[in-house]
């Protein structure tokens, strides 16, 4: 025999050993991939073994085991690789059994060439003694069952439906893993390290202290529901409920090797009780804090549990136990109704809720709110009732306090309305019974509240009017001092107006307008009351009218008294002197009659006087001709005025050789009588103060009162120039110059009344006009005149 | 008795009372300087120029420029002229006139007479 069939047998033994290594240690052996016709025995088996020993029916059996075996081997090999562990370790059930099968063959072919001498026996073979073959028969025999059982123990170990593993010496080095403990740490690999280094995450939660202690101490370790967090790969460790057995390896000299490590999550189990825990808490936590008792009612056996709590809520001893009838009796007799008609309704629909007095052994009285369910068997016929009972007095009386104050606040509220609306009728009557208008503008100036005297006074209907800006309904007021005066309000000014013409009514009105503020001082609306004094004003008015117009007359009373006094004068001393001298020249002539010269003389002296009496009289009739400014105011064209003057001038000025020169004049509305004589006066006086050939200037022109010349009661005056090449006069003196009588030269030089400048000045005052001189000695005089002809300002 | 001249100032723009006042004073029987002035102005200006001043000073009322209250005043206001006596010299004499001379000074005031022996009288009773 070429083939030492024993050998081979072992090899094979080995073949599956390396296998299992490679499964479970991942070692791996190149002679795992050999095809059952490239092995050894399968060489033997096609080349001789087939054919040599064909009488042998095992040896047929043994090539399909054999053929089997490698094939599975290398399925299995192909199956890991795609990572289908479950499937490899179902082929390496498979394999076991291939593997057992193919040591019975192997032996039992063995012996049959063996025993029949067909055998050839090899030189080695022949050495061996029967003694030997017995022996290695049953080493080999030994052997398998030794092989047969580590595989028992090993599958079991692999298999075992919770977490192995076997940690070696005192740093606890993971030999052995099993594929649950492996997927509960996330797959690591962890076989040759130490769990320190492989389990990192463990560090802190006991375990490490746990192991060296079960090492050190040779004593078995059981814990139930140890929490572990294990790192399975994500982002934070996971929580895993765990039971464990760590159990020392002791060796035959009583030293420790290892720790077997056996363990089971029951996470899951956890988590669920933990659950039913919580719910269960959650529930008892509920019906606490609604201080709740719980019933169960066994409607067959009428058996009555409950709880504390509802012995409490019925004032019933804890020790107590009280019945179901007890429970029932505690029902108010006036509720008992409550009860039954709830209890028939939950009958029909499963459903118990109804509230109901108790009485309380202490005859306490107390609202108690049931609700239940009742649990029906397939029948519909009720079997138990679960149900919880709620002490709900407190919020009954809440309810029935609530009630009664909301019906008192109702009555009260109703009250105040009454009172509030009386009020409203008492204020509604006071601002309408007034004489004033009152309106209330929101800060937007729409009209909120007008009065009745307002909505008479504005005549538009308030439905028009409240509502609307103020400048809206009025928008005349835009451009007003009361649309001013308003928004002054709006920004928090008190606005008082005595005298206000208004813009929306005619008339003068004393104006209020308020602004209204709200608790924090905020302007909310404004208050517009106006008061009509338009007959206080327009009276007012008539009386300053009148005042003026007696003010008028005063100032001519004045000046007529003013002209009386004069008079007087005149009649006291002018008239009385030429009287005088008449006097006193006449008794001269008594005295020398005998004297013609004399006499003659004397004569002339009193006829002199008499002349001048004669003119004084006939100046003071003219004067008080004027004062009385009779005769009619017409449109006067003054060129016609001038000719007339220089007609009558014209004996003078041939005897003065005068010129008078003047443009074309202007028309003014005046008396033509009076300006006439204003200029033959005027162009006189330039004619009579002269003491060289007399030129006398005449000009009119229109002047704006803008120009400052005259003290200005109209827009337009008409500027009448007299300017003379005269005598002249110290311009000091130009005040006296129209004084009656006054006279700045000696009436022997310059004869005259000394009446005609204050004539002048009179008819100017009669034509509401002006008068002014300006004069220089022996320069020239020029009087300026001022007669309005525009509108009164 | 004394014989010294007196000097006299006649202030009056009528020449016809110049004439009858030169009437009056020769009447009198004693020797009198007398000087005239046409009006205020002029009497003012006189007053200031001449060496010699006039012993009595009568002054008309009624004058062009400056009449014989504001006449009087200026007199009056000059310390040199205070002293002499000044008459008034009119054709009328109402009250509050003649109150209004006598306030501003004046040593009297006298009416212009109807006849010349009167103003004789009166000027004899005046320059005693």
């Amino acid at each position: 025999m070429d083939i030492d069939l024993a050998i081979e047998s072992e090899n094979h033994v080995r073949l599956r050993n390396s296998l299992h290594s490679f499964l479970f240690e991942n070692k791996e052996d190149s002679s795992l991939h050999c095809h059952h016709y490239a092995c050894t025995l399968g060489k033997w088996l096609y080349e001789k073994g087939l054919t040599r020993y064909s009488h042998i029916p095992e040896i047929h059996q043994l090539e399909r085991v054999h053929a089997n075996l490698h094939e599975c081997i290398i399925e299995l090999l192909n199956k890991n690789k795609k990572e289908k562990l479950t499937q490899s370790y179902d082929l390496y059930n498979d394999l076991e059994t291939l593997s057992k099968q193919l040591s019975v063959l192997i032996s039992s072919v063995n012996k049959t060439i063996s025993s029949t001498g067909q055998i050839e026996k090899t030189e080695s073979s022949i050495t061996l003694c029967d003694h030997s073959e017995q022996l290695r028969d049953a080493m080999q025999e030994m052997n398998a069952d030794l092989m047969r059982e580590h595989q028992t123990l090993f599958d079991f170990f692999m298999q075992a439906p919770g977490m192995f593993c076997v940690l070696k010496g005192p740093t606890h080095i993971f030999q052995l893993v099993n594929p649950f403990y492996k997927q509960i740490i996330g797959n690591r690999e962890l076989r040759g390290k130490d769990i320190r280094t492989a389990l990192p995450e463990l560090q802190g939660q006991g375990v490490f202290e746990l192991l060296d202690r079960v090492y050190q101490r040779q004593k078995v370790f059981t814990g139930n529901e140890i929490p572990i967090y294990f790192n399975k790969g994500n982002a934070t460790p996971e929580k895993a409920y765990v039971n464990f057995i760590y159990k020392p390896i002791i060796n035959r000299n009583k030293e420790t090797t290892g720790i077997l490590v056996f363990g089971y999550d029951v996470s899951e189990q956890v988590y669920l009780r933990k659950q039913s825990e919580e719910s269960e808490t959650r529930l008892k936590l509920a019906m606490d804090a609604a201080e709740m008792g719980s019933f169960e009612w066994n409607m067959n056996t009428r058996e009555f549990i409950y709880s504390d709590r509802l012995a409490k809520i019925f004032g019933r001893p804890k020790k107590k136990r009280i019945t179901h009838k007890m429970f029932v009796d505690a029902i108010h007799p006036e509720d008992k109704k409550i009860r039954i008609n709830a209890i028939e309704e939950s009958l029909r629909t499963g459903v118990l809720f109804y509230e109901a007095r108790i009485v309380r052994p202490d005859r306490h009285v107390r609202w108690i709110k049931f609700s239940g369910r009742i649990i029906f068997d397939k029948k519909h016929n009720p079997q138990k009732m679960y149900g919880t009972a709620q002490d709900v007095s407190d919020q009954k009386t809440l309810e029935e306090r609530l009630e009664r104050s909301v019906k008192e606040r109702t009555k009260e509220l109703i009250l105040k309305n009454e009172l509030l609306s009386k009020q409203k009728e008492l204020s509604d009557c006071v601002i309408n019974s007034s004489i004033d208008s009152i309106a209330v503008l929101d800060t937007k100036l729409r009209f909120v509240i007008l009065n009745e005297h307002a909505i008479k006074a504005y005549k538009k209907k308030p439905e028009k009017i409240v509502g609307q800006q103020i400048h809206k309904v009025f928008p005349q007021i835009i451009k007003s001092g009361l649309y001013q005066d308003l928004k002054k309000a709006v920004s928090g000014e008190v606005v008082h107006n005595f005298n206000y013409r208004s813009p929306i009514l005619k008339g003068y009105f004393e104006t209020s307008i308020l602004p209204l503020r709200d608790s924090n001082n905020v302007v909310f609306s404004i208050l517009l009351i106006s008061h009509d004094n338009t007959s206080i004003v327009e009276a007012s008015e008539r009386l300053i009218s009148a005042n003026k117009k007696l003010e008028e007359k005063n100032s001519v009373l004045e000046r007529n008294n003013k002209e009386l006094e004069a008079f007087r004068y005149i009649a006291n001393h002018d008239l009385q002197e030429p009287l005088r001298k008449i006097q006193v020249f006449s008794g001269l002539i008594k005295k020398n009659t005998s004297d013609s010269a004399l006499v003659n003389e004397y004569v002339d002296n009193i006829k002199s006087s008499s002349r001048a009496m004669s003119d004084l009289v006939q100046a003071v009739l003219d004067f008080s001709r004027l004062s009385k400014n009779e005769g009619a105011y017409t449109t006067v064209k003054l060129d016609g005025v001038i000719k007339h003057a220089l007609h009558s001038l014209q004996p003078l000025i041939a005897e003065k050789n005068a010129l008078v020169k003047h443009e074309k004049l202007l028309t003014v509305n005046g008396n033509e009588e009076q300006l006439t004589q204003l200029f033959s006066c005027l162009i006189a006086n330039g004619l009579k103060f002269s003491n060289k050939r007399p030129v006398v200037s005449i000009s009119s022109k229109i002047i704006t009162t803008n120009t400052g010349k005259v003290n200005a009661k109209v827009n337009k005056y008409l500027e009448l120039t007299f300017k003379d090449n005269g005598i002249g006069f110290e311009q000091k003196y130009a005040d006296q110059i129209f004084k009656m009588f006054k006279r700045l030269q000696t009436s022997k030089l310059y004869p005259g009344a000394g009446i005609g400048l204050a004539m002048v000045k009179r008819i100017v005052e009669n034509h509401n006009g002006q008068i002014f001189v300006k004069s220089e000695p022996n320069k020239g005089t020029t009087f300026y005149i001022y007669l309005p002809i525009g509108e009164e300002l | 008795m004394e014989s010294k001249t007196l000097n006299c100032l006649l202030i009056d723009d009528d020449p016809d009372d110049q004439e009858i006042f030169c009437m009056a004073l020769g009447d009198m029987g004693k020797e009198v300087n007398c000087t005239f002035a046409n009006d205020g102005v002029d009497a003012l200006k006189k007053l200031s120029e001449n060496s010699v001043l006039p012993d009595f000073i009568f002054i008309d009322m009624n004058m062009p420029r400056m009449n014989g209250n504001e006449c009087l005043a200026k007199i009056k206001e000059e310390n040199h002229l205070k002293a002499i006596p000044v008459y008034m010299y009119s054709t009328s004499a109402d009250p509050a006139t003649v109150a209004e001379t006598q306030r501003l000074g004046a040593a009297g005031f006298i009416v212009k007479p109807t006849s010349v022996s009167e103003l004789t009288k009166t000027l004899k009773f005046c320059l005693k």
